[in-house]
């Protein structure tokens, strides 16, 4: 914004300077009138051109920032969902055991229930108190 | 003296090879013979497949167990399952006792010999 208004005071200071010329004016000063005016608009031409290329520049710039900005969210949405869908599956797994060992659980209590039973054998005689460790060879 | 108890136990458990076949002689047999520390009156009576698991230190291992029990003097039954071919006995000792759980294969072979301590 500030080189813009510095471009057109250029122009117009270049201008008005070849605006009080004429009353002296000759043909030789016709002729630098002319060179002034042109160089004046050239210049001004050139710091508008360089002033917009600037802007379009930052305009670009911006564009790839978001762009950037935008494809950083997508793979962090991305990264996202897949660790989602990883922590799921754990949790499918660690479902699945925990049913798998819940269900051994409730197998082993069913065995020594029954085998407290057995060893009750005849009513009112004492429960024997057998360790759970066992030493052998081979699966009952 | 111990000597003594031990090739007794050896006699009984070899003499019994011959005639017993109940699981509770066999069961009494193999016990006698892990008392003894005898690994082959041990595995007189298994399977091929258990024999194979038996080694002289765990039949070691086992009698010094019951040995800190004291002398070994009987063996009762606990349960019986024919159709499984399971049985689970209680062995006796002087200062203790430990419950023998035995399942047969189907030739009469002891498939699994196991012990657990009682507690008193």
């Amino acid at each position: 914004m500030t080189k813009r208004i510095i471009a057109m005071a250029l122009c117009a200071g270049l201008l008005s300077v070849g605006a009080g010329a004429p009353a002296l004016a000759d043909g030789a000063a016709s002729t630098r009138n002319i060179i002034f005016g042109a160089a004046a608009a050239g210049v001004g031409t050139a710091v508008v051109i360089n002033h917009n290329k600037k802007v379009h520049q930052k305009i670009d710039e911006k564009d790839a920032q978001i762009h950037s900005l935008d494809q950083q969210r997508s793979d962090a949405e991305t990264s996202y969902q897949s660790e989602h869908q990883a922590y799921l599956h754990e949790v499918a797994i660690a479902n699945h055991y925990m049913a798998e060992n819940a269900s051994l659980k409730r197998e082993v209590a069913g065995l020594q229930n029954r085998r407290q039973v057995s060893l009750n054998g005849a009513p009112g005689a004492p429960p024997l108190r057998v360790a759970s460790v066992s030493y052998g060879w081979g699966r009952l | 003296m111990r000597n003594v108890g031990i090739a007794l136990a050896g006699a009984l458990a070899l003499a019994g090879c011959a005639t017993a076949h109940a699981p509770i002689d066999v069961a009494d047999q193999v016990t006698r013979a892990v008392y003894s520390d005898d690994l082959n009156g041990t595995v007189a009576h298994f399977d091929g497949d258990l024999r194979d698991q038996v080694k002289t230190a765990d039949v070691d291992q086992l009698s010094k167990l019951m040995h800190e029990m004291g002398s070994y003097q009987k063996l009762s039954m606990v349960n019986a399952d024919d159709q499984n071919r399971r049985y689970d006995y209680e062995a006796n000792f002087d200062r203790g006792s430990v419950l023998v759980q035995m399942r047969f294969d189907p030739d009469g072979k002891v498939a699994a010999y196991r012990i657990s301590p009682i507690q008193q």
